[in-house]
């Protein structure tokens, strides 16, 4: 294996002012990773979160210096869906069990605070963290390896506080002082061990605030991040992307999707302009470009509001200000602008600098020309108000879609005059601006109640989470597909679909590219669950959902969004790839059916 | 047509051309010079790398070419990796590395992609304490760095 030396970061000035011995001071590491350039480190990288990113630095010191000297690797910050831990953290409870005729037990407490960092991370070699120690050293630390990562006796702390106990005491007192001390730890690594049984959350948010801690003006790391993605972190103790937005000066891009409980744009907006008022933000002051937020049950949300907030704190939202400001300078100079050119530039600068981009907006509401002009009216006056839910059935085709009418808050029925009675209420539904037809990856601009057909592929469209999680079940089977190919070969038809294999457990020859709607909304939903003929341009997972590791439960099966139907389909589950003469009871069309994977 | 490599050790590979183009490095050399009888030489890989790699290339000789995504968003990156690659991955660490390097020399993307995506799925769920297990690692931080470790990672209940 190769071992790996690095001359430290140590100028010369610094090692005379230091021992003379150890001026030639190197860091001797045998690292498999030597082995790599940094771009294929950074793409190894790239796969891990950033708390797996942590404990891979705090491992030796050459690998601190290999990360700390790759800002790259610090440009992008993901954080892991909490769902996606719980099975990492059983995966790491029974490695850790299967290792622990060697190491002895390692306390959960002893392993978190191994997992982190230390409190000041130098960048690269500098600092007393490059001293390399000799081989003498190493072989020391090797030695005290278990000990150090389960102290039998008291924690320093502790055995401070009990010697100065002990200074003037009788020994029995003392005894029972490191009886209790001793007792506490075992409680507590008891209560750890139950948490990371449980899933791991305690452990989880402590990591993830110790991460937090680690990036700091001073280790500069704080500067290097651009980019932070924490999506399906919907815990009311995970930090708020708030937090990030303040934490990280240089943020560009903000990802904090599926966070269904989490995510108020109301109050995240007061939060903000409170923020503003009290001077802890400078006015057009952050960096952040691009804000996703979107969840499949958004409903109800102030875009409008929380977009202006946004753009005031932005520098893109200075930007969209000033732009606004000279079109309007431009109309009122109307003769002096009338050529083409001038209009051309100020479209291109007003494309370039529209503020703060979020991944949300409001439904333009039905197709039909007046009713899109009076919604879009509506919705630019007063903001985004919502009375669809992002989950109902859709209607039985044929008849026509009709917005769900909740109750409307008294304070807008006393602003906002109501429509007239002539006109369809408006959508305040919110659509994501990705989202896209599961068959046929068409983009759809519309929500799926005021439009429930795709308009490329006819097939029907399904609330948000559903459609995500039948492209997420389409992967599943995409990849069981993917293996199955190495013995079977897909066909493609004329049309360019290509049809799965027979072996295939989810493949069905009969699936069509266009859904034919029966009139039975039970048998619509059944349609649409049962896997469809695969296409060329199928859409990928969506972004920030979960992946299919994290579908995975302990027992290493996928559990289904479609609990009723969920056997029919499991590829996993005995008898896989047939379907029974009898169908399973359907979910009851008004019953929200139980869904667990996002949340 | 068959093209034949040379590996470090000089050791010829007789493969099928389809099979070496999934390789762009050999694709684009194939281009340059054209078709010829003159073996190419592959002077970073040795012989054992490159029979793995060529198996690798044989597997998967129909697949259709990898579409580069130019968003690099991470959420996309998934680590999950199909049956076969798992398989042909589990070698010891030695060979997985230079099956990364080869990779990344031949310049075959879904190769580089599996192998990265295996030693990341190595250091996933890990403690570092687990890392240097798996990796062999010697743990030279000196006893004051650990505490400072430990206490930067304590709890506000445990002070």
């Amino acid at each position: 294996m190769d071992t790996y030396q690095q001359d430290s970061g140590h100028s010369q000035d610094q090692d005379q002012d230091q021992d003379p011995s150890q001026s030639t001071q190197r860091i001797e590491q045998r690292s498999i990773f030597a082995k790599l350039p940094p771009e294929l480190i950074l793409e190894i990288m790239g796969y891990l979160d950033i708390l797996a990113i942590f404990r891979f630095l705090d491992t030796c010191r050459y690998h601190r210096y290999l990360l700390l000297n790759l800002p790259e690797a610090w440009r992008k910050v993901r954080f892991v869906p909490m769902s996606e831990y719980a099975n990492l953290a059983s995966l790491s409870l029974s490695s850790s069990s299967l290792s622990a005729s060697t190491t002895n037990t390692i306390t959960a407490a002893a392993a978190v605070s191994l997992i982190n960092g230390l409190a000041t991370e130098s960048t690269g070699a500098d600092g007393p963290s490059a001293v390399v120690p000799d081989p003498t050293k190493i072989v020391f630390a090797k030695k005290r390896d278990p000990r150090r990562l389960r102290p039998k006796g008291p924690t320093p702390s502790s055995q401070k506080k009990s010697t100065g106990a002990r200074s003037g005491s009788d020994l029995e007192s003392s005894g029972s002082e490191d009886d209790k001390v001793e007792k506490a730890e075992r409680l507590k690594h008891q209560e750890n061990e139950r948490d990371r049984d449980r899933g791991g959350s305690r452990s989880l948010i402590s990591e993830t605030y110790a991460v937090l801690r680690r990036f700091r003006k001073e280790n500069r790391l704080v500067d290097f991040v651009r980019e932070v993605y924490m999506d399906s972190t919907d815990s009311p103790q995970f930090p708020s992307p708030l937090v990030m937005l303040i934490k990280f000066p240089n943020l560009e891009v903000l990802s904090s999707r599926y966070r269904r409980h989490q995510t108020s744009l109301a109050n995240d907006a007061s939060m903000l302009k409170d923020i503003l008022r009290s001077g802890d933000i400078v006015p057009h002051s952050l960096r952040l470009r691009r804000w996703e937020i979107f969840h499949p049950y958004m409903t109800q949300e102030d875009i409008h509001g929380f977009r202006q907030v946004l753009n005031d704190i932005t520098i893109v939202g200075e930007a969209a200000a000033l732009s606004l400001l000279e079109d309007t300078q431009h109309t009122q100079d109307s003769s002096a602008s009338r050529d083409s050119d001038q209009k051309e530039a100020v479209s291109m600068k007003k494309k370039h600098s529209q503020g703060i981009i979020l991944d949300i907006q409001p439904c333009p509401g039905l197709i039909t020309p007046s009713s899109e002009l009076i919604n879009t009216q509506i919705l630019v006056n007063n903001g985004a108000q919502h009375n669809g839910g992002g989950l109902h059935w859709a209607p039985p085709p044929g008849s026509t879609p009709q917005p769900a009418p909740l109750p409307t808050p008294a304070s807008n029925i006393a602003s906002n005059p109501p429509p007239s009675s002539s006109s369809p209420p408006p959508c305040t539904n919110i659509v994501w601006s990705q989202e896209r037809c599961r068959f046929c990856n068409a983009p759809q601009e519309r929500c799926w109640k005021c439009v429930p057909d795709c308009g490329t592929c006819k097939a029907l469209r399904s609330p948000p989470y559903i459609n995500h999680q039948t492209i997420l079940e389409r992967e599943r089977s995409k990849l069981l597909r993917g293996s199955a190919t190495t013995t079977t070969t897909a066909t493609t038809n004329p049309t360019g679909v290509t049809s799965a294999p027979e072996s295939a457990t989810v493949a069905d020859s009969s699936s069509n590219t266009t859904q034919t709607t029966s009139g039975n909304p039970s048998q619509d939903l059944l349609a649409f669950v049962q896997p469809q003929a695969t296409y060329p341009n199928r859409p990928t997972t969506p972004p920030g959902s979960i992946s299919l590791t994290q579908m995975l439960n302990s027992t290493g099966q996928i559990p289904t969004a479609y609990p009723a139907v969920g056997r029919l389909f499991s590829s996993t589950g005995p008898g896989s790839g047939s379907r029974p003469n009898h169908p399973p009871p359907l979910l009851p069309v008004n019953l929200v059916p139980e869904f667990s994977l996002f949340d | 047509m068959t093209i034949t490599l040379t590996s470090l050790d000089n050791v010829e590979f007789k493969v099928d051309k389809d099979v070496a183009e999934r390789s762009i490095l050999i694709k684009n050399m194939i281009d340059d010079i054209g078709e010829t009888d003159a073996p190419i030489p592959l002077p970073n890989v040795s012989s054992a790398v490159l029979t793995k790699v060529i198996e690798y290339c044989e597997h998967h000789r129909h697949d259709p070419p990898q579409v580069q995504d130019e968003s690099d968003d991470p959420r996309k990156r998934s680590n999950d990796i199909e049956e076969w690659d798992m398989k042909f991955m589990q070698v010891d660490q030695e060979m997985l590395f230079e099956i990364i390097l080869a990779a990344n020399y031949l310049d075959i993307k879904p190769l580089l992609d599996v192998g990265c995506k295996t030693v990341a799925n190595i250091i996933k769920g890990k403690t570092p304490e687990e890392i240097r297990k798996v990796f062999n690692i010697v743990n030279d931080f000196t006893p004051e760095e650990e505490a400072q470790i430990k206490k930067e990672n304590e709890w506000a209940e445990d002070r």
